[in-house]
């Protein structure tokens, strides 16, 4: 309950914001930031890059990253933004894509593995932000939001009796993910 | 009016937002686990005892340790008992019978009295008619270290005969516990939790009085001479035989090792395969062995064989081997007190080996049979491979070597060296 009420009040939110007059203006952007990505596990670093355009208030682009939280992964995703205010300088942001894998074996926790095949999941993140000019054309951009992202990794260990045959015995494993992030860096 | 309502607005979703996403913030890990596990089928130990002779033919399925003694190979399928094979035309093997030997993993022949292990028991058979086998003696735990593990206890007057198979999923946090080692949810048969398990043979001897049937070199029994010899986890077991159906229980020596494996006899010494080294032990009082040598190598499983002045000892890996070696070691004996590696051969993950003059045949696991003339040992030539097969544990003898491999035993004939070819095979059930 207190998700959807959650929802509803960013929506509320943004729909008060989207009533002030608009101007038709299509921009490139592009948004690279280095984030600092904090969990119940760890905190740990991220790099973003988000190339796209923007009308009027709005902005939609295609993002890319690297995210080291507990498993090195490589986001890719679909970047919406709603600026807010006349100036524009603050804004509300969702992103939704796919989480690649990028860390090849399991590491500490599991041992005695032979096999190892992970694979990707759900990447999302929402929050808000606000941004500085720094210069005509770029702007100093800081956002808070929280992530979300998940993983898969089948394990196989194989036992071997003295004698008789091997057999190899498989778990499946479901890692889910979510964190704090903080971002911070340019929008030119 | 509008400011203001945008105002609260704000505040309180981003009060809210830190509150809510705040609850948010965690990792979960969730892992799932298939696996099987084994009920216990029980009999009375009379019952148990009644049942051991020859039955008829079975399908071999967990095809284990084999002797040859003869016409007749015995092998030992891991926990049930040993099948008899009439080899007298080893193109067409020709499976005759059954002994029902629950727990059974290692076995031994000299003459007619054939030496199996029953779970912690030792079962002497006449085995004059093979296909009428007579127990002559049963002594009771004489093999302590073979007693159910795992928690799983069993009452003296009942044994574990087969295993009922359960396949489940089990569903759980990733921190609940060691799910990943707990294989071994309920009972479970020896074979899936010690490595204790190989078919026992009797080496053969250049001293023996009497035809002693030629086994691997996964051995864990032995015979030389008119002595038993059998290896524990920890400890090399004496047994005299010098009155073949009634062996007499004679000594036990513990060897400093980790994990005993393997034992065979070459000439007056016994060489010992452990996690960590071979050790050599001197029989010249065959009651007494005693340590004469040792060679210590990375952890490791490794079956080992002899030929003249050197040993020849493969290791592996796998999880219950752990290391991470994998080859063919080659000893000069030196006497047998400092035997010394004298070359190494990366292989795939060697198993049991034999040797019949120049010819030193491999189980390499799942790249096969290989074949290797071994006339310069520092320079093994490959002959032949027969890859389509996970090879275990062989016997070279008298141009005929049998192989026990994942799906079978093979025969392959070696009379030409330049044309090794298999001839036969006992395939397992459902294959």
């Amino acid at each position: 309950m207190r998700k959807y009420l959650f929802f509803i009040v960013l929506f509320a939110l943004a729909i008060s914001y989207s009533a002030t007059a608009q101007k038709n203006e299509v921009y490139f952007h592009s948004i690279n930031t280095f984030a600092a990505v904090g969990g119940q596990t760890e905190v740990n670093a991220a790099f973003q890059t988000v190339n796209g355009i923007q009308f009027s208030k709005w902005f939609g682009g295609i993002g890319v990253g690297v995210d080291n939280y507990v498993y090195k992964t490589l986001p890719l995703f679909f970047d919406a933004r709603r600026f807010l205010g006349n100036e524009k300088r603050c804004f509300i942001y969702g992103d939704i894509g796919y989480d690649f894998p990028l860390k090849n074996k399991p590491g500490k926790e599991v041992t005695w593995y032979d096999t190892y095949d992970f694979s990707g999941g759900i990447y999302t993140d929402i929050g808000m932000g606000c941004q500085l000019p720094i210069s005509k054309k770029s702007s100093f951009i800081l956002s808070l939001g929280y992530s979300y992202k998940k993983l898969q990794s089948k394990i196989g260990t194989t036992i071997c009796p003295f004698v008789g045959p091997c057999f190899v015995d498989y778990s499946n494993y479901e890692y889910s993910y979510g964190r704090m992030i903080l971002k911070a860096g340019l929008i030119f | 009016m509008k400011k203001y309502i945008r105002l609260s607005l704000s505040i309180f979703s981003i009060f809210f937002g830190i509150t809510f996403l705040g609850s948010c913030v965690k990792d979960t890990c969730k892992q799932t686990y298939t696996y099987s596990y084994y009920i216990p089928v029980y009999k009375t130990t009379n019952e148990v005892k009644a049942g051991i002779k020859s039955g008829a033919p079975q399908e071999v399925e967990n095809p284990g340790k084999i002797v040859l003694l003869g016409d007749y190979i015995f092998l030992n399928d891991v926990d049930k008992g040993i099948h008899v094979i009439d080899n007298r035309n080893p193109a067409m093997p020709r499976n005759a019978a059954f002994i029902s030997i629950p727990g059974n993993m290692d076995l031994a022949l000299k003459g007619n009295t054939l030496y199996a292990d029953l779970y912690t028991d030792l079962v002497t058979l006449d085995i004059s008619d093979p296909l009428n086998v007579v127990v002559k003696k049963y002594d009771e735990g004489v093999f302590p270290f073979r007693a159910y593990g795992n928690g799983f206890y069993n009452d003296s007057t009942k044994i574990i005969t087969d295993w009922i198979k359960r396949d489940t999923i089990v569903t759980q946090s990733c921190t609940a516990g060691q799910l990943y080692y707990d294989y071994y949810g309920g009972a479970v048969p020896q074979t899936f939790y010690t490595n204790y398990s190989s078919a026992s043979s009797t080496g053969s001897t250049m001293n023996s009085t009497s035809p002693i049937g030629k086994g691997g070199s996964m051995a864990r029994f032995t015979i030389a001479g008119n002595i038993l010899y059998t290896v524990s986890n920890t400890d090399l077991n004496v047994f005299n035989i010098t009155n073949p159906g009634n062996p007499v229980y004679d000594s036990k020596i513990n060897i400093s090792a980790w994990n005993v494996e393997t034992i065979f006899p070459f000439k007056d010494k016994l060489l010992i395969g452990t996690q960590n080294g071979m050790f050599v032990y001197d029989t010249k009082n065959p009651d007494k062995p005693t340590l004469a040598g040792q060679f210590s190598h990375v952890q490791s499983c490794d079956p080992v064989i002899a030929d003249g002045d050197y040993a020849y000892v493969t290791l592996r890996t796998g999880t219950t081997c752990a290391g991470n070696t994998n080859a063919l070691q080659i000893l000069k004996l030196n006497n047998y007190t400092d035997p010394q590696l004298l070359q190494s051969y990366t292989l795939t993950n060697p198993h049991g080996l034999s040797k019949d003059g120049k010819l030193l045949f491999v189980c390499d696991g799942i790249d096969g049979l290989k074949i290797y003339n071994a006339s310069d040992i520092n320079n093994l030539q490959l002959v032949k491979q027969f890859a389509d097969m996970e090879a275990y544990d062989v016997i070279a003898y008298n141009y005929l070597a049998l192989v026990v491999s994942k799906d079978g035993l093979y025969q392959f004939d070696y009379s030409n060296e330049n044309n090794i070819r298999p001839i036969s095979k006992i395939g397992i059930a459902n294959q």
